[in-house]
């Protein structure tokens, strides 16, 4: 390879970009659904109705997955500053470090929904926590999948400085998938 | 100096603020509800509070990448780059069949939820195969800026895992498919169609063979009729139902004897 | 498996399948909208007829059926008409005017069209099938109504990441020394709208996902419930969400007139800002009714009637501009403007009509919120959206397709709709300030007021509705033959 014609340079911020509007899209759509979820929550409780029944939302599990994807933006920071220091062997480890949060988080959750035995036709409540969460567990799915085509052509030699917006438009959309779920974390799991 | 595009998207997302807060405190809001995201007092109407904040955060966003980036001009991209002219927009890239399988993907993926789970895993499975696709061939362009050195880069490293894996699926499905017609025929059809199908697949392949200037699309055509012939054949066989299987003698036993009825 | 097919043998379908060249998925953008549009305007005329004698029920067996073809004509309108002719316009001409040499992710835009294509198939098929968007009676079919759901999302899939990769272009594709604020006014209410869609769309995905999951395989708990879908989903089909539909018409209205009479608004910076203040009344995701708390009815809340008012000046600054700029280069205009102009000045004051009619609806006393008067500012709106459209295709048609087109039959099509608009909007909103009922059902009981004066009103507004039609087939001829004629001149 090394007498190739050398690539032609292709603008460094086309696909960031493409990704902050494509994030902002997705807290619009999370908007849309906390926007209800606080709506009728609020109305529920000005009746004095319950919410969720007793004990049916535990703090721990989604204090954990807090933790873990609050984990995974600090390696998907360490991703980042790894490409940008064309330290490759670092960056791989920092993708397959978040992917692997990620797909435990997605794990975590799953096992969860499936301990606590709520059907999903409960109430209001349980039809928009399920949605919000199943919601968010597919924006995790996307972004692991994301990791991995990522992690794809960084085995291709092409997460380096050079390429730098392929790991930053990744990391702007997972801090987005960790914000979001942030707000999950308050609003469903402290809040109940 | 702040750019044009801070000043639109976070104009908007400035507006957007004051839209909510506003419509909190006429919509019943208390206290510092609306200026406090809810900390504390009341925002009024929430569905309306929420989403216009929502919103506000999403221009937030995209205000802070334009200004961050200069709003994305042509010199700020080339002074990044260290060179004096930008590149052109977009690379000028050729047909790609991973955009409309990616769409048959996530249309198979929408129509499974509503018909049957198997349908949503089938675009599911398309779908992540063609990421896979896709992301190897945007790897495979920026190999180098030779088109054609590019192309072989992809083929070397694709077909080993291509042509295996596609083989495997094509054939399962075909199989799949054919077991599917013997077992809706009745005993003595079953030999019928089978005999008829051989036949017809040996004397196709005869005739190509004894015509090898026939052109590439003919061949092409052919198989592509054949196969969705095989798989159409299937998929009716699979919703009319086997014929009927009885157990020689009932009850439990490990003697798996039976006889088979037409029907 | 290469994706470049070198060796010339691919046929003709596999070429237009797998391009992934701006101006053939233009094509498959504009000729599927202008098809949506058709059929919209169908199921319009079908429940305009319906409405004449709703003591017979002569061409719908049940007020659901009915019900079905009156929310199917606002869908085609705007989800699968307009949106998709303004993303063929984004797709071929926004990177023309920002210098860029072509669209940004051009696989991701063909990616978006065929998933907006296989989105809208599924939307009609719903539709046709007994699903739609629920019904008042909970007649439909279950299975149906989720597929029209399932359509509905793939539809804002593809139109979400078509306008990701306009915005895209406009933004990171600028030829070098062009600002943000140097583009074209079809560029800019793009980027300004294309941003809005961004924070609207998704909300309507949110919608459409909730009440997807209540409605399959149980009984629905609220939000999947056959009388209830609609509601949820119905802001995206009134004030303010639809004049964001609009928006890009006016930067259409103002690069047209520009071009024709060669000068340039007198005060860009004013009109840029205008446009950026009318995007921003254009955002309407807020106004859920079927939310509404009690005490807090969304359409009576300040911000929804404040927005109402507000865009009415802002509609006029635009229009301010529009006139100044005939003025100053009218002259060069010669005795007949061009067919473009025209259905660029209609467009934009069919907008300023609309706005106004959406302020009145809003007058708490007068109670038009559920009236006739909610359709004929749709009408209005979505009818400039479409006049301007096509003056925006007939303009660029020499961009998009490589000859001009038809301008004649354009024009013609444009007087017809503009004519069909007219009447529709004016005895429709007339019949709303009677009391007729902006979904009368098929009996007089549901209609409003039996007695009063509609009858009339309403055949004129069938009459519009057929004038609108007739259009929509023009433009089609119009349009199938600009097709043809560019395929040969390709062979």
């Amino acid at each position: 390879m090394a007498d190739m014609t050398p690539t032609a340079p292709t603008r460094p911020r086309s696909l960031v970009i493409a990704s902050a509007f494509g994030t902002a899209a997705v807290l619009a759509y999370f908007g849309g659904l906390f926007g209800i979820y606080f709506s009728i929550r609020a109305d529920a409780m000005a009746w004095g109705t319950r919410w969720f029944p007793e004990g049916a939302i535990e703090l721990a599990p989604g204090g954990m997955n807090m933790a873990t994807m609050a984990v995974s933006a600090v390696t998907m920071g360490w991703a980042v500053h790894s490409v940008l220091n064309d330290d490759r062997v670092h960056a791989y480890l920092a993708i397959v470090l978040t992917a692997v949060m990620g797909i435990a988080m997605i794990n975590q959750t799953a096992f969860y929904i499936a301990d606590i035995g709520l059907p999903i036709d409960t109430s209001q409540a349980t039809t928009l926590m399920f949605v919000i969460v199943g919601s968010h567990l597919v924006m995790v799915s996307v972004g692991v999948l994301w990791l991995g085509l990522l992690l794809l052509r960084a085995l291709g030699g092409q997460d380096t400085s050079r390429h730098r917006d392929l790991v930053s438009a990744a990391a702007l959309y997972w801090y987005a998938v960790t914000a979001i779920y942030a707000v999950i974390w308050i609003g469903i799991y402290i809040a109940k | 100096m702040l750019t044009t595009g801070f000043k639109l998207w976070f104009g908007l997302c400035m507006a957007a603020v004051m839209a909510a807060v506003f419509a909190g405190y006429t919509s019943g809001a208390t206290e510092t509800g609306p200026i406090s995201v809810g900390w504390k007092g009341g925002i009024g109407n929430h569905v309306s509070y929420v989403i216009i904040m929502s919103a506000a955060a999403g221009l937030a966003l995209v205000g802070l990448i334009a200004v961050a980036f200069r709003d994305a001009d042509a010199a700020a991209q080339a002074e990044v780059l260290g060179i004096d002219e930008a590149p052109e927009a977009q690379a000028v890239v050729g047909n790609s069949l991973w955009p409309i399988f990616g769409a048959l993907g996530i249309g198979a993926m929408a129509v499974g939820l509503v018909v049957h789970p198997a349908i949503f895993v089938t675009g599911l499975c398309i779908l992540v195969a063609v990421g896979v696709e896709w992301t190897m061939t945007n790897w495979s362009e920026k190999v180098s800026g030779d088109a054609e050195a590019n192309a072989t880069a992809r083929e070397n490293l694709m077909r080993p895992i291509e042509i295996p894996v596609l083989g495997t699926i094509g054939i399962g499905v075909l199989v799949l498919a054919v077991s599917r017609v013997l077992l809706t025929s009745s005993v003595n059809g079953a030999v019928v169609v089978a005999t008829i199908a051989g036949l017809v697949v040996f004397g196709g392949a005869m005739a190509i063979s004894k015509r090898p200037e026939m052109p590439r699309r003919a061949v092409r055509g052919i198989l592509f009729v054949g196969c969705v012939a095989v798989l159409l054949a299937g998929i009716l066989s699979a919703v009319n139902g086997e014929r009927e299987f009885h157990q020689i003698g009932g009850g439990a036993s490990d003697d798996d004897a039976q006889v088979e009825t037409d029907h | 498996m290469t994706t470049t097919d070198s060796d010339g043998s691919s046929t003709a379908v596999e070429e237009a399948i797998t391009s992934t060249d701006p101006v053939t998925l233009s094509k498959v953008w504009g000729m599927g909208g202008m098809t949506a549009v058709l059929v919209g305007l169908v199921a319009g005329l079908l429940v305009s007829l319906e409405r004449l004698d709703l003591e017979s029920a002569g061409i719908f067996g049940s007020g659901d059926e009915l019900f079905q073809f009156w929310s199917a004509h606002r869908v085609a309108l705007v989800l699968l008409g307009v949106l998709p002719i303004l993303v063929a316009l984004g797709t071929t001409i926004v990177p023309k005017q920002c210098g860029a040499n072509t669209l940004l992710f051009p696989r991701a835009a063909a990616f978006a069209c065929w998933t907006w294509l296989i989105g809208a198939g599924m939307t009609v098929v719903g539709f046709l099938v007994d699903g739609g968007l629920g019904t008042p009676d909970g007649g439909g079919q279950r299975q149906a109504t989720a597929l029209t759901l399932m359509g509905i999302l793939l539809v804002i899939g593809g139109l979400m990441v078509a306008t990701m990769c306009i915005l895209s272009t406009i933004l990171s594709g600028r030829a070098a020394g062009m600002g943000l604020g140097d583009i074209g006014y079809l560029s800019w209410t793009t980027l300004v709208s294309g941003t809005i869609w961004l924070g609207m769309l998704p909300v309507l995905a949110a919608n459409a996902v909730l009440a997807y999951v209540d409605l399959r395989g149980r009984p629905a708990v609220r939000f999947g419930a056959e009388d209830a879908i609609w509601e949820q989903l119905s802001w995206v089909f009134t004030h303010p969400a639809i004049y964001l539909l609009a928006l890009p018409v006016l930067g259409i209205a103002l690069d047209v007139i520009s071009s024709a009479t060669g000068s340039e608004p007198a005060n860009r910076g004013v009109l840029l800002v205008s446009t950026a203040a009318f995007g921003f009344l254009s955002f309407g995701a807020y106004a859920q009714t079927f939310f509404d708390t009690p005490g807090t009815p969304i359409m009576e809340e300040a911000i929804y009637v404040l927005a109402a008012f507000a865009i009415v000046p802002v509609a006029l600054v635009v229009l301010g501009g529009v006139l100044d700029l005939l003025r100053r280069g009218g002259s060069d205009l010669g005795s007949s403007a061009p067919a473009p102009v025209a259905l660029s000045v209609i467009a934009v004051l069919l907008t300023v009509a609309g706005t106004v009619l959406g302020a009145l609806r809003v007058v708490a006393p007068w109670d038009l919120l559920e009236t006739s008067v909610t359709g004929a500012h749709f009408t209005l709106v979505v009818g400039a959206a479409i006049i301007g459209s096509v003056a925006g295709l007939s303009h660029w048609g020499e961009d998009l397709l490589g000859s001009p087109g038809f301008p004649g039959l354009m024009l013609l099509g444009g007087l017809a709709a503009a004519l069909g608009v007219a009447l529709i909007g004016a005895a429709d909103a007339v019949s709303g300030f009677l009391g007729q009922a902006d979904f009368t059902g098929v009996d007089l009981a549901t209609a409003g007021y039996p007695d009063s004066a509609t009858g009339a009103l309403n055949t004129v507004s069938t009459l519009g509705a057929a004038a609108f039609l007739i259009a929509g087939l023009i433009w089609m001829v119009g349009g199938v033959r600009h097709l043809a004629a560019d395929s040969e001149g390709a062979g």
